[in-house]
Parts: C-alpha cells; structure tokens; sequence
C-alpha cells in the first residue's frame, strides 16, 4: 500500500504542480500550428474529396471479387507473346512455356533439347512455332521451328542471313509470313523468311535497309489477294506492302505519322487497318484512305484489338499508357468509351481492379480458330500478380478475366 | 494513568484519522484524474473484417477481406475525474481476396469514461468521424463510428499500458441514382499500446 501511496504522490506531484504552468506554453504552440493545421487538414480532404468515385463501391465492389489462383510462373514477370499450334499454347517470357489448349498446367519449352536458354522472340502460324534464342549479351543465336509442338526443332540458320550481333525485337507470323525485328549497329530491321530459298530477306523495299526507329508491330490486312498485304508501324511511322517491298505510307490524309507517337497496331482481318497512337487518338485505314477519332483526348495509348464479340456490338480495347495503366473499352458503334473496367469485357470494375488494373499491357492476344477466347499479355513487375488473364465468351457474355 | 490512557487513545485516533484520510487518497481518482488531465496513447494491433451489409441490410458474403493491421494515436482531456473529450487519427488496413489492399485512415473526436482501480484503469469510449478510404486508386470518404474499451496498467507515473477492443463501423454513403451502393462495414480492432499522462 506504501508503494501504491507513493506512485499517488508521484502522479499529483507532476498532475497538479506541472499542469498550469505548463498550460500556457501547450496555448502558444496551438497558436502557432492552429492555421497550419486548419490548411493541412483542409488541403487532404480537397484531395481526398477530388479523388472519390459516388459509382465506386469499395465494398461491394470487393464482395465481388474473385481470387485468382494463376500458375506460379506467370507472378512478377513479362508476358510478351502468344501463340498456338492447334494443340498447344505457349506464352513468352524470358523463356517459352506451353500447355495443352484443353489442359490446366504451364511448363517450360525445351528448345532442341535446351531448358536454359533466353528466347527475345516467339511467333506462330497455327500449326508452327518459331522461337529466337539469345546468348547472355542478348546477341541472336538461332530462330528455331517445330511443326510436331516442340517434340523436334529445326534450326533455321538466322545468323547467316541476319547477322550475329544483332538483337532480336519481336518475332511475328502474319499470314504465315515469318517476320524477325531486329536492331544492331545499323538500326532497327524488319526481315522475313523466305520459304523457297530457306533464308531470312529484308522484308523492307530495296531503298530502306533499316531504320533509325524501333519497330512496334505487323499485320496483314485479312485480304485474300497476291501477293499479301502487310502493315507495319515504327514508333513514328506507318509501312505497307508485301514482304520484301514494304514502303513508308506516304498518304497525306489524315496520315497517322507521328514522331515517337505509335504505339499500337491492329487489323479487322478485312482490310481495316487501326492504329493507336500516343496522343489518345486512334487511326483507321479502310477502303484506300485514312480517318481517325479520338479514344481519349491528351491520353497515350497502348496495343490494341478489335473485338468481334458479341457481334452486335464490337468492341475496340486499348491499353492505356499513362500512369494508371490497364486498357479501356471504345464502342465505335455508340462512339463511347468505358473505363476502369466499367463494360462488359471485364464484368466488373472489381474484377478489372483485381486483375488488370494498373498492369501495363503487353498485347491481346485471340486464337485464330477461337474468337471466344482472348488473352491479356501484361508486364506486372509486383511479386503476387499475374501476367496472364484469359477471358472466355460464353452464352452471350465475357465471363471476366481469369488468371492463366 | 488516565492521562497516559488518553495520550494513548488520542494518538491512536490522530493514526486512525490519518490514515482514514489516506484511504481516501487511495482511490485513484481522488489523486490521478482531475479535469485539465491530458493524456496521448499510442495503440497498433490487427484488424479483422466482421461482416458487411448492403443497402438493405442483407449481408455480402463472403466479405472477400482478410485480417489486417491498424495503429492509432489519440489524445485525451479530462473534463471531470471520469469523463475526457479527445480526438484521434488512425490507419489501418486489410487485404482482399482479390489481391487488392483496402486502407482506412479514420480521423475522430472521441469520449471516454474511465474509471480505476491502482494500478489498472478502466475505459469504454465512442469515437465519431471521418474515415477516408482507398482501394485499387478509388478514394471515398464515409462517416465512421467506434465503439470500445480497454484496460491498461500504469508502470509509473506517466506511463501505462494496456489493450483495447473496438467495434468499427463504416458506412460507406452513396447518394442518388448510386445510392444502392451503400454499405455497411464493420470492424474488430484490437490492440496494444502506451499512454502517456501529463
């Protein structure tokens, strides 16, 4: 009780001696930050207020989500390409992994009996895949092929033709046109195999032996005609032609041109050429000349796809290349433009949040004998998050993206 | 000899009154809790989602959220020997099953009634505020409400210790053609912490 008595006296030692006379010091210092305070305070809840969202429910909004349970390989990385051979498909990253169509696992892809390699570039024509391998200074070693689903591999002599200290951009099968970006010393190339000499040609015209431009993407336009039409975009500059004769699109109208300012390329598989660019506006080809209409003004974009599903209401999805990330929905038909995950592709906002949101997207990818399908190819870089998103139309609707 | 007896008699109950007065003493309040009292706690503990509702009261369920942590800090003015007036600041968060982070930053006034027995206090309070809320970049502000309690022991004279519990209820308000939105959230906080007494 004595000791009990004393820490009493201790406390009103300090309670009643110290409490005035430190009262008047404790008023001053209010004083003082009272305003700072106030504007603080005021200052956070301006931001917090500009930042609210009344159609956003944060709860109900994570009732819905759904957990992913994507395989381990496809956390923390890059998926850059996709492809299928009609049993199988495979996925880019540092390396090639496949699984059955039908089938739930992802593996890695030996190439010619190789598991440890770095493969900078990966393609498919339906039936064949082709794979670039790269030694440690990312200098080209070989493009492989295998038409038996990575049982057997045929080294297709790429240096001879290419070069060995070149890099391998992307690789691209369009129209079953095998084409090799590649930048060197020289710059950025774009060759293409030629299947009757067995060896890779420039796929530019004779006047372009290579640019000073990276080059971002191909397609071919979907016309049936001889020889095949293919569209090419550096990151300031739109190509066309066939392979071998590839020329600048010198059109004056409405040409998409801009320095620095493609980002995206797209076709319809008839004919119609899209092209997102950085300053939110997308470019149409058709029919011989060139429109454009804005997706969202003052806004980089991202790859680019046209959505023929559901076909009452085709969609265009594009990724974004701000901050934020993700892609966005563009009705061409309303002329409208859903974000955040707010239209049907994604479900909900919450699932877009879950999954896609603030991911950088690499490419979208359809399988050409499954329309019902597509696949998002993202770069996520954050431990716990996937790379890979399908999503499956199914009695009418996108069931929402599911992690690969 | 009666003298003596008195003398005796007198200092006893000179000892009697003595220590009756310190008795009173004894009782904490009497000596550690006047108005103008102040105190800061600092608290840090887990956070569990209890169950949400939505605007007709039918809950969601699953909540799709995980067990998470929150902190506060809170400072308090005694207005009489029981009851104190205060404001507090808190963070805390939960992760959801989707992979997304969901952070509450709750700022409150709270009051308190607190009661001891030495060297424990006692306390139930309610707190009332705003509670500013972000998940996957989409920010909200809802009202919050807390209710709890918590015991502490001193371990010396301006410093004790304790553990609290607090009920956190977040409505999260939508207005118009949203208002189906609403939401009812509520929270488990528990925590440890120190409170400093001056």
């Amino acid at each position: 009780m004595l000791n009990m008595l004393n820490k009493i006296r201790k406390r009103e030692s300090k309670f009643f001696l110290n409490r005035r006379a430190r009262e008047y010091p404790r008023k001053d210092i209010c004083a003082l930050y009272k305003k700072s305070q106030s504007i603080f305070i005021a200052i956070l809840i301006i931001l917090t207020i500009s930042s609210c969202d009344n159609t956003f429910s944060i709860f109900q909004s994570i009732g819905q989500e759904k957990k992913q349970l994507g395989a381990e390989l496809f956390k923390a990385t890059t998926v850059r390409a996709m492809g299928s051979d009609g049993t199988n498909y495979y996925a880019l990253m540092s390396k090639v992994v496949y699984k059955p169509i039908a089938g739930e696992n992802w593996n890695i892809l030996s190439i010619d009996g190789d598991s440890d390699y770095f493969a900078p570039g990966f393609a498919s024509d339906g039936s064949t895949i082709f794979v670039a391998k790269a030694d440690s200074n990312n200098n080209l070693e070989d493009i492989y092929s295998s038409s038996d689903n990575g049982t057997s591999w045929k080294a297709m002599d790429a240096k001879n033709s290419i070069g060995s200290s070149v890099s391998v951009d992307w690789l691209k099968c369009e129209n079953k046109t095998l084409f090799v970006a590649v930048h060197g010393s020289a710059g950025y190339s774009l060759f293409y195999y030629d299947v009757a000499s067995t060896s890779f040609k420039n796929a530019f015209d004779s006047t372009i032996p290579s640019l000073s431009e990276p080059l971002v993407d191909i397609v071919w336009d979907g016309i049936s005609s001889s020889p095949a039409k293919f569209w090419l975009i550096s990151s300031s500059k739109v190509y066309s032609g066939a392979e071998g004769s590839i020329a600048e699109d010198t059109s004056t109208s409405n040409n998409p041109a801009l320095s620095n300012g493609l980002v995206g390329i797209a076709s319809d598989g008839a004919g119609r050429i899209l092209v997102s660019r950085s300053d939110g506006i997308v470019y149409s080809y058709a029919s011989g000349s060139w429109t454009n209409f804005t997706v969202k003004s003052s806004t980089k974009l991202g790859p680019l796809i046209l959505l023929n599903q559901p076909s009452t209401s085709n969609r265009i999805l594009v990724a974004k290349g701000t901050s934020t990330l993700g892609y966005m929905e563009y009705d061409e038909t309303g002329l409208a433009l859903y974000e955040n995950g707010k239209d049907f592709v994604s479900t909900s906002q919450s699932i877009y949040n879950s999954t896609v949101r603030a991911k950088k997207v690499e490419g979208f990818w359809q399988p050409a004998s499954d329309l019902n399908t597509i696949f998002i190819l993202l770069a996520t870089g954050t431990e716990g998050s996937y790379a890979l998103y399908r999503n499956t139309y199914s009695g009418g609707t996108w069931g929402g993206w599911i992690a690969e | 000899m009666s003298k003596r007896l008195l003398s005796i008699m007198l200092m006893i109950s000179t000892l009697a009154l003595t220590l009756s007065a310190q008795e009173k003493i004894e009782d904490p309040f009497e000596a550690t809790r006047v108005k103008g009292d102040q105190s800061i706690s600092i608290d840090i503990g887990g956070f569990v989602p209890l169950f949400v509702l939505d605007n007709t009261g039918t809950p969601i369920s699953p909540s799709n959220m995980s067990i998470g942590a929150a902190f506060s800090v809170q400072y308090r003015y005694m207005l009489g020997k029981n009851f104190a007036i205060g404001g507090s600041g808190a963070g805390s968060f939960v992760t959801t099953v989707g992979g997304g982070t969901l952070f509450l930053a709750p700022i409150a006034i709270t009051g308190a009634w607190i009661w001891s027995r030495e060297p424990m206090e006692y306390e139930v309070s309610a707190e009332l505020g705003m509670n500013i809320m972000r998940l996957y970049g989409n920010g909200l502000i809802s009202p919050i409400a807390k209710f709890g309690g918590g015991i502490s022991r001193f371990v010396d004279s301006s410093w004790s210790i304790g553990f609290k519990l607090n009920w956190w209820f977040v409505p999260e308000i939508h207005l118009g053609a949203y208002s189906n939105l609403t939401s009812y959230a509520n929270f488990l906080e528990f925590s440890i912490g120190a409170n400093y007494h001056f």
